[in-house]
């Protein structure tokens, strides 16, 4: 849940850089007219936008890490920064930076040890089954781009290659390594996930696009197409 | 004038801050689902009511204020379809001389502030 709230805050942050460099092309422009018809408005833009994502959700927050509680008791007890970090820490967890940002307006301050690293993602996409009569073993290729095409490849992965990074949901609360042979068909339904490494950092707050395809011994599926925003 | 590869990146820009309050909204809903299904698993015994409650509230917030246009948004792309009517009978005469096609979302967005652009003038892709 904390990864889908990072998330929803990291579409918020894209926003008000979006915003941030329009107003600085306007201002930037050689055109006065530009100026002087678009500067006020755009300004304005930003100005309404920055900060939102930390205030935007400072409902939800609280009440998300009050579930980490593991004595429900009649009584709510408030949720504090000290249990947070604790049940990060036990759990081997981390948050993104700008969810720590929008919990620190809640009054939840994170130890910076249980920060994800700046840049740092991870995908998910469910297993499809494509032949329920035979066993099959997957694996996977991920292209992530800056555009929407797919003209502008920054990161290609293929687990059959390298499975450094991939995983996928043996249990439902537990991944594993894909094993070189690949992942069973049995485990359809289930997550592929793939989380990058030091060298993949991408910059927080924008927007890539990403495409997966499965692949076994015979033939190689059709791809599945989404969008991340990098909220860490 | 603004130049065509400006308002081009402009309205790459506007559509885009445009569709990210949907795709904000997605991600809460996501959340909201979860704890659906967190409901149905019967060996937790956690109230999630409070949590419901305050995804709602999350929800409606990003509903109002990043998923509809906000009016600053309006704003500046009311100024800057006005700063070319300035200049060009249309829109879509000014798309259609630069050779530019807007985003889909920008022309959804320009839409809602009042100015349509012809579906030739629309990236589709």
């Amino acid at each position: 849940m904390a990864e889908h709230v990072g998330r929803a805050i990291g579409y918020l942050y894209a926003k008000q850089l979006l915003a941030y460099s329009i107003s600085n092309l306007v201002v930037n422009s050689d055109d006065v007219n530009t100026i002087q018809t678009l500067g006020l408005a755009t300004s304005g833009l930003y100005n309404g936008l920055t900060n939102n994502w930390r205030n935007d959700l400072t409902i939800l927050i609280p009440e998300l890490f009050t579930l980490l509680n593991p004595k429900p008791t009649v009584i709510k007890q408030s949720t504090t920064s000290e249990f947070v970090n604790s049940v990060l820490s036990t759990n081997g967890f981390t948050v993104s930076y700008l969810l720590s940002q929008a919990m620190a307006q809640s009054g939840l301050v994170i130890d910076p040890t249980y920060i994800s690293d700046e840049g740092s993602w991870r995908q998910d996409f469910t297993i499809q089954i494509f032949d329920e009569e035979n066993k099959k073993y997957f694996h996977f290729e991920m292209d992530i781009a800056a555009d929407p095409s797919f003209d502008m490849i920054l990161i290609s992965k293929d687990s059959s290659s390298d499975q450094f990074g991939w995983l996928y949901q043996k249990d439902m609360n537990q991944f594993e390594s894909i094993p070189s042979g690949g992942v069973a068909s049995n485990y359809a339904g289930r997550l592929i996930r793939y989380r990058s490494n030091d060298s993949e950092s991408l910059t927080r707050g924008s927007v890539y696009y990403v495409r997966l395809r499965q692949k076994d011994d015979l033939e190689i599926h059709g791809y599945v197409t989404s969008s991340m925003v990098v909220h860490t | 004038m603004i130049t065509f590869e400006n308002y081009k990146t402009l309205t790459d820009c506007l559509g885009s801050i445009y569709v990210y309050g949907s795709d904000c909204l997605a991600e809460i809903t996501a959340t909201n689902n979860l704890i659906d299904n967190l409901q149905e698993d019967n060996s937790r015994t956690y109230d999630y009511a409070d949590l419901q409650s305050a995804i709602n509230r999350t929800d409606q917030i990003i509903q109002n204020k990043h998923v509809m246009p906000s009016k600053s948004l309006l704003t500046v792309v009311r100024k800057l379809q006005i700063n070319i009517l300035n200049s060009y009978a249309s829109i879509d005469v000014f798309l259609s001389t630069g050779s530019i096609k807007v985003s889909i979302n920008f022309a959804s967005l320009s839409e809602y502030a009042g100015f349509s652009i012809s579906s030739g003038n629309i990236d589709l892709g």
